[in-house]
């Protein structure tokens, strides 16, 4: 890949999921330290999942349909037949990642995939502060609790992590899409900051946990109901992988 | 490398939305995709085993809009901003006025830049790809996709060689 020749191609290509892992590593801890660029990353970003939400993604069944009725117009042709009878049994590949042309298959996974990178953004901004990486503070975390309850519109309670050695620092609220996402953040003996990113979906799913490892961050992310989860440190899965259920045990 | 009907399968999401990001209308992107896929098994010993099929159906894709559907669809440009579908669904209205906005200058833009960015975004190629699709370098397909997304978020035109922008 060429040489970038100017920011805009280096958020461009970031979107976009073409830069190698080295510049993405290097663009990346650009963003952790510039808060602005960070921001402007993500607006890019939310432009971009908003254009994307505008295209619909046609049904399996309708492509078919497409398909094999061109069959009945096209019978000397090749197989088009055996093309519409794989299309029967094909489903979207709702797979997300990291990375714009990924948003791209279906528009569910769109808000989802934002979601993931609102948590890992917000993650690199914040957990990078010092004096500001909350907004309340966990010696205020009744009122947290009860701030965010009111502004999410579920229970919030802080899950006590104090087992696996992680101290709450606080909380903080998030503009996402349209609503609110809640961002809770404990800090280990050593002083690595974990996150645990929420917010409300449209659509109702319970998934599994999935796992992205992204430079040097690790992110667990799973829908409860109408519920996404992002949790996300500079930590081994298999750390994080405890941490996890008791999260869940505790929002559930 | 999949076979020719794998990598067709495959490809059929994605030509729908490229080409509805093309047409704005579902009859349309209908007939466009149709038409892609029967020219497609038509020229299928055109195709180079060795190189991914979506490119290479995408071209075919773009070839026929601009062939058939162009002159259509500019008519109904103007409409879309009224009777564009942003989503009955229940986002706000901000959302929708807001979306309202980035089409309209999705509209506004270039083609030259328009059409590598639907490439990208929506037909998910890599630039490597999009560069062969329009037959432009690489670094013309970068160029052109960061000047249309500073343009879609309404900031001032990227500056270029050397030039580090400041905004």
């Amino acid at each position: 890949m060429s040489d970038y020749r100017n920011i805009e191609e280096q958020i461009s290509a970031y979107l976009d999921a073409q830069m190698t892992p080295e510049q993405r590593a290097t663009f990346q801890a650009e963003m952790a330290k510039d808060a602005e660029l960070a921001a402007r990353v993500q607006k890019w970003a939310n432009t971009e999942a908003l254009f994307a939400e505008s295209i619909p993604t046609p049904s399996a069944a309708h492509l078919d349909a497409l398909v094999a009725s061109q069959t009945v117009a096209n019978r000397t042709q090749r197989p088009l037949a055996r093309v519409a009878a794989m299309l029967a049994v094909f489903a979207f590949g709702g797979i997300c990642g990291y990375g714009l042309s990924q948003l791209t298959t279906q528009t569910s996974t769109t808000i989802i995939v934002q979601a993931t990178m609102g948590a890992t953004n917000s993650h690199r901004v914040f957990a990078a502060e010092k004096r500001h990486a909350v907004e309340v503070s966990a010696d205020e975390t009744e009122h947290l609790q009860t701030w965010l309850a009111d502004r999410m519109g579920r229970e919030m309670t802080v899950p006590n992590l104090s087992a696996f050695g992680l101290t709450f620092l606080g909380g903080r609220m998030l503009p996402f899409d349209d609503r609110a996402a809640a961002q809770y953040m404990y800090e280990t003996a050593d002083g690595k900051r974990v996150t645990l990113f929420m917010t409300r979906l449209d659509q109702e799913e319970n998934t599994e946990v999935q796992v992205l490892q992204d430079a040097g961050l690790t992110s667990l992310r799973w829908q409860s109901g109408a519920w996404i989860f992002v949790l996300t440190a500079p930590l081994e899965q298999q750390q994080m992988a405890p941490i996890q259920v008791e999260v869940k045990d505790t929002l559930l | 490398m999949a076979t020719f009907d794998a990598q067709l399968k495959e490809s059929l999401p994605h030509l729908w939305r490229y080409g509805f990001s093309l047409t704005r209308a579902h009859h349309q992107t209908d007939d466009l995709v149709q038409d892609t896929v029967e020219r497609g098994i038509r020229k299928r010993s055109l195709w180079d085993a060795l190189h991914p099929l979506r490119p290479w159906l995408m071209k075919i894709e773009l070839n026929i809009f601009r062939d058939k559907y162009r002159a259509q669809s500019r008519a109904r440009e103007v409409a879309m901003e009224d009777d564009c579908d942003v989503g009955s669904d229940d986002r706000t209205v901000e959302a929708r006025s807001e979306l309202r906005a980035v089409m309209k200058r999705m509209n506004d833009l270039p083609d030259e830049q328009r059409q590598p960015l639907l490439l990208v975004s929506v037909g998910g190629l890599s630039y490597a790809q999009a560069a062969e699709v329009l037959d432009v370098p690489i670094g013309t397909i970068m160029s052109r996709i960061s000047r249309a997304r500073a343009f879609l978020n309404q900031e001032a035109m990227p500056q270029v060689p050397g030039i580090r922008s400041a905004t």
